[in-house]
């Protein structure tokens, strides 16, 4: 059987054993949990377990969450190129993990990360702030007396100002009772030292009245560098501000060096963190089973031929007991496909549909073929099929993939898109014809060759056509043995075994008609499937009167099967589109050759590498959704229903790091 | 706001067809067949290009927005935002093949003015349904991209509703390729 065979599986145990219980279900990983029926019939269970307050695990998870963003700043785990598409986790050993979550602080780290990330923004704005001061200082240093000095006394008023160079010539900076003394020039601007004379009468700043007719700015430098007046000249100042500021960084590099060295155990966060998910994922499941005052009724599902394992694996449990029964009819059984190790890879498709539901037959086998066939018609290249097959194979060998049943799939593919290229002299498009003509190479691909694509494209248009005939024909079989086998044996054979006969008629006739078969056998079999086609579509209608008119309607399912035919179409699109563009990038180089002469031979690989791995790249992934779509929409809709969960049985939470020994 | 930029994409790409007719229509006889079926080739590679371009384009941004929030996403999201890409590839297949028949790599083309228009019309198929079908189906990447953000496990099925709109585009090359090889009196 395709879909694995289910019991219903019925715990009961005494309350006391609750947590020890469900650890030993989740490392067991056999049991799919479901929520129980009898949840919440004797007293509410959410009250009986409403936590006074909120569980350990919620805090540190938000704790956990900071530390990890904190130490990601430092990035110590790398990460291949390949496992941004796989979605591989880093490897952790379980001594680590159990280390960890014997030892690591998490409170301590993260009191620290957060005492840490408070003086780094400050230390980093202290930074900012003194090199804005400095900026500020740079043009001065050349200003020979203290900073501190330069301000207004009783009688005179000095400034350091910046004026229009423009200015410096005025009458005003001449006059009596002013001086002036030009500490620095630059894009128009000047920074001056002035002093004013300021009279009997010291009314505010004396300099202010001058420096407004001159278009000038008051600076108050001084009072942005307080701090380090003392140091007294402007060049001592930067000096103690410079000293200052290497402080201050050697403060952070030390602060940074010791967050790096932390951040070693970020491997130890990411486990940490699946050790809590794993802790509510188990408190969620809890919440789910049944209850009465003294017991704790769980339910689930495990596979029939898991059944002994299990009980062996709950044997230490003195006080419970395992029921297991068949599944009753009306119940939502989780679906584990089990297939030959050759169909395996294919669950995959399936997967992307959706789970057959536990009562029909699994699509996997019959969609295999099929699949398997669409997809190397639709690629058709020879090279391109051994570079899939051989990037698919290195890629399992060396990644160590969790699942591993798409890049087989794709290992597969690329056997039939290899069968599928020799077939239609696709090897890289023509190169052999382009670059190696009259070689023995050239000579043994096209001896091969028995279709081509190019020249020939109404003989693939019609192989294509007859491929979605037999696929949507064996789509109608599949349909029939499974109502047959679901019990109702003669909607299974006058509803969908007419169609079984009716069609492969339809088309022996049409081949006889055209001249391509001699024998009009067709007639006959297309004769014996009408009558049943029309005792189908009379069947179901209850009216005596309106049963001819239904007989002959049924015909009209012609029209979609037709159109469903036609969609086989993208088969021969989906070829030529690849080796098109396989001939394009030949000539292209060629072309360049012709242009460059000696130099194109250097250019070519390039070329040739570069266009070819992405025809290849581009047309894999058409190829892939068209085959898949194919399956889908025309070969599913016949016979398939869906709507099966998926068997997940309950595990240790892996979302961050995988575990090994 | 890509749902106002596929309405405004389409006429863009319809007014450049317009132009092209309405030159080949006045001028014709001026321009000569060979101007004809290059701008027929022209059209194949501009109007599918427009619409791989701005699919691909809002596509890849909203591919670039999930990845910064999940990284591990991206494996999932590119060959969503690849989707809408392949209809320029077709339209430049279409090019290249009308080249090829009136043999530009060959050395002189002396296509009639009947000929000319044979190509051009040949090559509308591949561009007007690839400029259509490449908006649209940008607009199904686009909203499979959430399946992927939401449901990563799940995002095979936004790859397969994606390619339910390429259907029609795959059929335009199909049309294109054959009136090219068959239909075209060269």
């Amino acid at each position: 059987m395709a879909i694995a065979r289910m019991r219903k599986v019925t715990i009961l145990a005494y309350e006391e054993l609750e947590a020890p219980l469900f650890e030993k279900l989740r490392d067991a990983g056999l049991m799919h949990v479901t929520k129980s029926t009898v949840a919440g019939t004797e007293e509410q269970p959410e009250e009986i377990h409403t936590h006074a307050e909120t569980p350990e695990y919620v805090k540190r998870l938000s704790q956990l969450a900071v530390i990890k963003s904190y130490f990601e700043r430092y990035n110590t785990i790398k990460k291949s190129f390949f496992d941004m598409f796989t979605g591989k986790k880093p490897d952790v050993s379980y001594s680590r993990f159990k280390n960890a979550v014997d030892t690591y602080d998490i409170p301590g780290v993260f009191d620290k990360v957060k005492e840490h990330d408070e003086m780094l923004s400050r230390i980093t704005e202290r930074i900012a702030d003194l090199e804005q001061k400095l900026q500020m200082l740079e043009p001065w240093r050349s200003l020979d007396i203290p900073l501190g000095e330069v301000r207004e006394t009783r009688t005179c008023d000095t400034c350091l100002a910046m004026v229009p160079s423009v200015a410096l010539a005025s009458d005003a900076l001449a006059s009596p009772g002013v001086h002036h003394k030009v500490i620095w020039q630059d894009k128009g601007q000047a920074g001056i030292w002035l002093a004013v004379f300021a009279g009997e009468t010291p009314e505010g700043q004396a300099a202010n009245s001058l420096l407004a007719a001159l278009g000038g700015t008051r600076l108050n430098l001084a009072r942005e560098v307080e701090d380090y007046l003392e140091a007294g000249l402007v060049g001592d100042i930067c000096r103690a501000i410079e000293g200052r500021l290497s402080e201050l960084q050697e403060k952070r590099d030390t602060i940074l060096a010791k967050d790096a060295e932390m951040a070693q155990g970020l491997l130890d966060i990411l486990a940490l963190t699946d050790y809590y998910l794993d802790k509510q994922n188990l408190d969620r499941i809890r919440k789910e089973a049944g209850r009465t005052r003294f017991t704790l009724i769980v339910e689930g599902y495990v596979k029939a031929k898991d059944m002994d394992l299990f009980r062996g694996q709950l044997s230490g449990f003195a006080d419970i007991e395992i029921i297991d029964e068949e599944p009753g009819e009306a119940e939502d059984v989780p679906v584990y496909l089990e297939n030959h190790p050759i169909i395996r890879p294919f669950e995959a498709v399936t997967a992307i549909y959706g789970y057959p539901n536990y009562r029909e037959l699994d699509p996997t086998p019959w969609l295999a073929p099929f699949f398997w066939l669409f997809f190397g018609l639709c690629l058709g290249d020879a090279i391109y099929g051994i570079m899939l097959s051989l990037f698919s194979w290195w890629f399992i060998k060396t990644q160590n993939l969790e699942d591993e049943r798409f890049m087989r799939l794709l290992m597969y593919c690329g056997f039939s898109t290899i069968l599928a290229g020799a077939l239609t002299g696709s090897w890289f498009g023509d190169f052999p014809v382009q670059f190696l003509k009259g070689t023995v190479i050239e000579r043994i691909t096209s001896s091969m060759a028995v279709l081509d694509p190019v020249n020939d494209p109404m003989t693939l248009l019609l192989v294509s056509l007859a491929f979605g005939i037999v696929h949507i024909w064996v789509g109608i079989i599949v349909k029939m043995v499974g109502t047959i086998r679901g019990g109702n044996v003669v909607e299974g054979i006058i509803d969908h075994g007419s169609w079984v006969i009716f069609l492969p008629g339809l088309v022996l006739w049409g081949l006889s008609k055209a001249g391509v078969i001699q024998s009009g056998v067709g007639l006959y079999i297309m004769a014996a499937g009408a009558v049943l086609v029309m005792i189908s579509g009379a069947r179901n209608q209850k009216s005596i009167f309106m049963k001819p008119i239904s007989a002959v309607g049924k015909f009209y399912d012609i029209v979609g099967y037709f159109s469903d035919v036609l969609s086989y179409a993208r088969i021969l699109a989906l070829m030529l589109a690849s080796a098109i563009i396989g001939v394009v990038v030949n000539t292209i180089s060629r072309l360049v050759v012709d242009m460059l002469g000696g130099l194109g031979w250097v250019v070519i690989p390039v070329i040739l590498a570069f266009g070819h791995l992405l025809n290849l790249a581009i047309n894999a992934l058409g190829s892939f959704v068209h085959s898949g779509r194919l399956q889908f929409v025309e070969f599913f809709s016949k016979f398939f229903e869906g709507g099966g969960t998926p068997f997940r049985p309950l595990r240790r939470v892996k979302e961050n790091v995988s575990l090994t020994d | 706001m890509f749902k106002g930029m596929v309405g405004s994409w389409t006429v863009v790409g319809i007014v450049l067809l317009a132009v092209c007719l309405v030159l080949g229509a006045f001028f014709g006889e001026v321009l000569g067949g060979n101007a004809l079926a290059l701008m027929g080739a022209g059209l194949a590679v501009v109007l599918s290009g427009i619409g791989s371009i701005v699919g691909v384009g809002v596509a890849g941004e909203k591919a670039a927005g999930i990845t910064a929030e999940e990284p591990e996403n991206f494996g999932r999201v590119l060959p969503l935002q690849a989707l809408p890409g392949t209809q320029g590839i077709y339209g430049f297949l279409v090019a290249f093949l009308a080249l090829i028949k009136m043999n530009a790599f060959g050395g002189v083309l002396t296509l009639t003015l009947e000929q000319g228009w044979q190509v051009f019309f040949a090559c509308l198929p591949a561009g007007l349904s690839g400029l259509m079908s490449a908006l649209y189906q940008a607009k199904v990447s686009l909203a499979g991209m959430d399946i992927a953000a939401q449901k990563p496990d799940e995002s095979g099925k936004g790859m397969i509703l994606s390619a339910m709109v390429e259907t029609y585009a795959v059929l335009g090359l199909l049309t294109s390729i054959l009136l090219i090889m068959f239909a075209v009196n060269i």
